[in-house]
């Protein structure tokens, strides 16, 4: 009588530990959608391959003037490990897909003189800002460093990925918002 | 949290093959399991992976540590597989078992480990192919796509399933698995998405890889039927 029970709780256990981990899982896979539209007068898109400090109503700006073309905007800092693996995917993206789109880097929760060497270092040949005041991030709902964020022709946030993105969805997304 | 689906690839990676000998037991390991066998390999071909990945890549993060451990964005696959097939090769000769009969024996399990990586691109990045209005729609894009990685893994499990019935020598067996991995990977390359319209490093590494093994197995089973004694005529 024992020997069944016990298989029972057993296979009651395996059970509740497969659902808890369906669920946790379930949820940490879960992205919440960051909803965010630039707003306010336009601005010019600041120098390729140079670091500028901007705010983040500037930024918004720059956002808003470059409707009609897909933007990429990409949250970074030096100290941030994923960041470095992706810069040079970023960086190739750049020059590859430079006539389709436009690159637009966020050196956030940074120095300006750490932010400076790590474009150096990576040369990343697209534009960057330099987010001082954290309010840029803010404004993205920024959930982590790396985040990337897609905006389509219209200026409508379309994706946003969290954490290192691969090259794999770069290009996919980078051919999804110049379709 | 992207990472969870690395760690949800990594177990069905391990778990399939196990459930797959449960059906297609292995028969040189001598009573070891699949894990005993494998984990070493496993081991040591991440590592050495991830190092050639760097090398390749950005030598500086060679010393960086935490760089080093975010597996996540890079593995040399074929410098991880010819790691891990060295240490299964060790352990053939420990075990006193003959290299290709062990290599045969682990070939179909490998099988079904990539399997099992391509299935999980669904809590990847995403299961990724050229266009397909029909297909599942990718997390974050707007347009389906055809799961080029879940046929792959289809494609994959019947060929493993049909290497695990030994009937060929260990050594067709051995080369088959590698050449079925190095043909799906060469194929996927063309039809995932990639930066730029180049061939990428693991396009031509693979062709090269599954030109050579299919041209081994050629060579193989043609000297196998030459030792084959000719089938003796019926008595009239």
């Amino acid at each position: 009588m024992a020997r069944p029970l016990q298989r029972l709780s057993r296979l009651g256990l395996v059970a509740l530990g497969l659902a808890a981990t369906v669920v946790v899982g379930g949820k940490a896979l879960q992205t919440p959608s960051t909803e965010f539209t630039a707003s306010g007068p336009a601005r010019s898109l600041t120098a390729a391959g140079e670091l500028t400090l901007t705010s983040a109503d500037d930024f918004e700006g720059i956002l808003v003037g470059l409707r009609g073309r897909p933007v990429i905007v990409n949250i970074w800092a030096s100290w941030c490990r994923p960041c470095r693996t992706e810069a040079p995917l970023l960086a190739r993206a750049g020059r590859e897909h430079g006539g389709d789109l436009v690159i637009l880097g966020v050196a956030s929760k940074d120095t300006f003189g750490a932010a400076d060497d790590f474009m150096d270092e990576y040369a990343l040949d697209y534009p960057n800002v330099f987010d001082q005041s954290g309010d840029i991030r803010q404004r993205l709902a920024l959930r982590g460093f790396p985040t990337t964020y897609f905006f389509d022709r219209r200026g409508i946030l379309v994706a946003t990925v969290v954490g290192g993105i691969s090259e794999r969805r770069l290009a996919a997304q980078i051919a999804d918002v110049t379709r | 949290m992207t990472d969870y689906g690395l760690l949800l690839s990594m177990a069905l990676t391990v778990g399939l093959p196990s459930l797959f000998v449960r059906r297609w037991p292995l028969k040189t390991t001598a009573g070891q399991s699949l894990t005993d066998v494998s984990i070493s390999a496993l081991g040591v071909g991440l590592i050495v992976g991830r190092i050639v990945n760097l090398l390749l890549d950005d030598p500086r993060s060679l010393t960086r540590l935490g760089d080093f451990l975010i597996i996540r964005s890079g593995v040399e696959f074929w410098a991880g597989a010819v790691a891990g097939t060295v240490v299964v090769a060790r352990g053939a000769r420990r075990d006193k078992v003959g290299v290709a009969d062990r290599l045969a024996d682990v070939a179909p399990a490998a099988l079904v480990a990539q399997a099992g990586y391509h299935l999980t691109c669904i809590v990847r990045d995403g299961c990724y192919g050229p266009d397909w209005a029909a297909g599942p729609v990718p997390k974050g894009l707007m347009h389906g796509m055809f799961p080029v990685e879940l046929v792959a893994a289809v494609v994959l499990v019947a060929v493993a399933v049909r290497l695990a019935s030994r009937t060929l020598h260990p050594a067709i067996v051995a080369l088959g698995g590698l050449s079925a991995i190095a043909a799906e990977r060469s194929v996927t390359s063309i039809w995932l998405p990639r930066l730029g319209a180049g061939i990428t490093r693991q396009h031509t590494t693979s062709i090269v890889i599954s030109s050579v093994s299919a041209v081994g197995i050629v060579v193989l089973y043609l000297a196998q039927r030459r030792r084959e004694p000719l089938p003796t005529p019926c008595a009239t």
